[in-house]
């Protein structure tokens, strides 16, 4: 560990540069909302935990070493606060899972949309959300899912169908 | 043919993400437009692809919130975080927080467009403070706001009733919370789960009298009077109603920013303010309709709001024993030490057991009154640009320095922030490491939510503050810790969230100052332990804590161990003597 350099981060992350947490926010709140919804499945319970993990991630930030690993580092944090959750939180979201075939989404825009993406698998509905909110690439994808690029990408285009045949049986779009 | 069309489907979610060759999507494409079946399933995922696309966007609105959210968060507080206070990680937002994060980015909006005044007020000033004190004296006021952005239209109402005290909003999305601060209760409905959950409120840090929404009114009238600006005053009727308008002008870019006040004659009473500005720091433009009514009497409680009897209701306050230690260690953080100048001196503890300097904060109350000072001691050496720091001064003696001493070498150049509490507002001077200087100012007793602010929050940390920490949904555990040979006389509280661990050791012989602190996550080594390793007494006998070692362990991302260590070296005078004029908000320089 270069002892100086890490002191030296911390000492200029206790010092907070609006512009500098602005830049990593706005570059990793998609990937970073695109984990929560695709784990929990659940637009409220996402926007808890993502802010949660950006507050975690932002305030601990010494602990990274250098920008370019800030992604992976933010996303773990996403994900063990997901699991963590999930664990404790089992009563809301059993809840939410015993009422998957009655779903009705408050949304007014997308509820057949919503309905068919809290019951596709929490893989499938990862690999979605986080081709449309983190920039369109499998790249991301396999990045955060820690698989090969054709797995995301094969993780992606099962999804597809899955949703297909869920919009279907909702009735269509 | 029909093997082949679907072996030509499976692939076709790979023409839409756009990951095929292009000799493959060719030849796909070349099937696809003789092929009926493979054509309407091609269009269907294309829908897909495109309401999703939608999906996404409309979901940016939330994110793009959330980001704002944490982004005032982390402007309001985090430079108050220094490396052994975790308690941040888990501070919850959605808490006075949020409250606080919208005023400010409202306040700050309406600052930045004052700027721009190139007229002068008039007695327009005086006619809105009487309207502001005639507002004040209301039972409720009940608002509406419609924002208005790029992204579309949001819609927030919000109560408040004075005394008692209670705030309440109604969010777009249908989430309600309910905030009865005499019950020290919050109310929070989400329609989602159609649960009430039930938590812990103060508003003990809070500023007492009135605040409304309109504040930011106040704050336009008062920043207005040290600025250039003009000001219109137009009667006119509005649904035969005799209104003044009030409308502030701004030369030299009247198209995307203004502010019109509508105030009612008779009631002598504001009923509409309209902002058009530009987000501070970017050029997206958004405008804030907001109407204010006053009725009698406001929503008795959160069914009258429309929440369904039936709702499940979630009580997450912390219950049991451990309740009476919390409410001792806060009563004992509220009674603090009286008047006082503190300088601690932080310094990062090496291996060898050297300490090598990081910063140096003064602390100093005097009745309610608080400021704080911290400058910079670390050795930046070759950092480029190089901030300003007090480490050529202090090197040799470190850290074996007198109040006195601190107190002269105290100047601007080695500044990283500034903070004060004047009785009415928290004022914070932020200097980045380029030496830009940031203002922020907050209706709280900012002295009152941060440890690391005051001699009592360092000595006995905030309980109350971490009960409203966390996330909103879970309950919050707190566990009387039984007694542990390995610490002899000491009593102690464990709170719990999620997957992580706080336990906190008081020492009853010692006016229950917090003697250890370990923050454990699941599973893994203790990843932060603070312990107190020397003890002071005041000259009226009152204990605090003299030196505070920190040792943190933490993974990297590459999954190894890392540890840090901090050392603080408390000094501290009790019958101190303060500049004339160094707790009023005019002494702070910009």
């Amino acid at each position: 560990m270069n002892g100086d350099l890490e002191k030296e981060f911390a000492e200029s992350c206790r010092n907070p540069d609006r512009s500098a947490y602005r830049d990593l926010i706005e570059a990793y709140s998609g990937r970073v909302f695109a984990i929560c919804l695709g784990m929990l499945g659940n637009i409220h319970d996402a926007e808890d935990i993502a802010q949660q993990t950006l507050l975690k991630g932002l305030t601990n930030i010494k602990q990274v070493r250098d920008n370019e690993q800030f992604g992976a580092w933010i996303s773990r944090i996403a994900k063990n606060l997901c699991i963590d959750f999930i664990r404790r939180g089992k009563c809301k979201r059993s809840i939410l899972r015993g009422r998957a075939d009655v779903y009705q989404s408050d949304s007014k825009e997308y509820p057949k949309l919503e309905s068919a993406l809290a019951k596709l698998s929490e893989e499938h509905r990862l690999a979605l959300m986080l081709y449309y909110f983190d920039g369109r690439s499998t790249k991301n994808i396999a990045e955060t899912m820690m698989v090969s690029e054709a797995a995301a990408q094969a993780r992606l285009s099962r999804a597809r169908k899955r949703l297909r045949k869920l919009l279907e049986t909702e009735g269509g779009v | 043919m029909e093997n082949s069309c679907e072996n030509i489907q499976e692939q076709i979610p790979e023409l839409i993400t756009g990951t095929l060759p292009a000799e493959k999507a060719a030849e796909l494409q070349r099937h696809i437009s003789h092929c009926p079946a493979c054509s309407e399933y091609l269009e269907a995922l294309q829908a897909d692809d495109k309401l999703l696309g939608e999906f996404a966007k409309v979901m940016r609105l939330k994110i793009t919130r959330l980001e704002n959210n944490v982004i005032d968060v982390l402007d309001g507080v985090a430079s108050k975080k220094t490396v052994n206070s975790v308690s941040i990680v888990s501070t919850n937002i959605k808490g006075p927080f949020i409250k606080l994060a919208v005023a400010v980015v409202m306040i700050i909006a309406i600052l930045s467009v004052l700027n721009h005044f190139t007229g002068s007020f008039d007695s327009s000033t005086i006619v809105l403070a009487k309207a502001l004190e005639r507002m004040k004296q209301s039972s409720w006021v009940y608002s509406i706001s419609e924002t208005y952005s790029p992204q579309g239209k949001s819609i927030r109402h919000v109560w408040k009733s004075f005394d008692p005290h209670i705030d309440i909003t109604k969010g777009q999305d249908g989430t309600i919370r309910y905030v009865d601060y005499s019950e020290k209760a919050e109310y929070l409905y989400n329609p989602n789960s159609n649960t009430i959950t039930v938590s812990f409120r103060t508003d003990n840090y809070m500023l007492p009298g009135p605040k409304t929404p309109f504040e930011t009114i106040s704050e336009i009238i008062e920043s207005a009077k040290d600025r250039k600006g003009k000001i219109t005053r137009q009667k006119t009727r509005i649904d035969g109603i005799e209104v003044e308008l009030i409308r502030i002008v701004y030369n030299d870019n009247p198209q995307n920013e203004s502010t019109v006040l509508v105030r009612e004659v008779k009631r002598n009473l504001l009923t509409k303010m309209e902002i058009k500005a530009i987000r501070p720091g970017t050029d997206k433009k958004f405008a804030v309709v907001t109407t204010f009514e006053y009725p009698e009497h406001g929503p008795s409680d959160i069914y009258t709001l429309g929440v369904p009897k039936d709702a499940t209701i979630v009580d997450i306050r912390p219950e049991g024993p451990a309740n009476a230690l919390v409410e001792l260690i806060q009563n004992k953080f509220e009674e603090g030490f009286g008047d006082y100048i503190a300088v601690v001196l932080q310094s990062w503890l090496e291996e060898n057991g050297v300490l090598e300097p990081s910063s140096i904060t003064v602390l100093r109350q005097k009745g309610n009154l608080k400021r704080s000072e911290r400058y910079h001691a670390y050795n930046f050496q070759n950092r480029k640009p190089k901030p300003g720091t007090l480490y050529e001064d202090i090197k040799d003696n470190w850290p074996n320095l007198t109040i006195l001493q601190i107190l002269k070498l105290e100047n601007d150049d080695a500044l990283e922030r500034r903070t004060l509490f004047d009785g009415k507002q928290t004022i914070t001077l932020h200097k980045s490491l380029n030496g830009v200087l940031k203002k922020q100012q907050k209706r709280v007793d900012i002295f009152k939510l941060e440890t690391e602010d005051s001699l009592a929050g360092l000595t006995w940390t905030i309980p109350h503050r971490q009960i409203m920490s966390g996330s909103s949904q879970m309950k919050r555990d707190i566990q009387l810790l039984p007694k542990d040979p390995n610490r002899p006389g000491l009593v102690g509280f464990r709170f719990l969230e999620f997957a992580q661990t706080d336990d906190h050791w008081f020492d009853p012989n010692k006016d229950y100052i917090l003697i250890e602190y370990v923050s454990r996550q699941q599973g893994s080594h203790p990843f932060l332990r603070t312990i107190v390793t020397k003890t002071g007494r005041t000259p009226d006998g009152k204990w605090y804590p003299k030196v505070i070692r920190t040792k943190s362990i933490h993974l990297n991302s590459q999954g190894k161990t890392q540890s840090q260590s901090w050392e603080k070296h408390i000094l501290l005078n009790t019958s101190p003597t303060f500049k004339e004029g160094i707790f009023d908000a005019s002494s702070l320089t910009e």
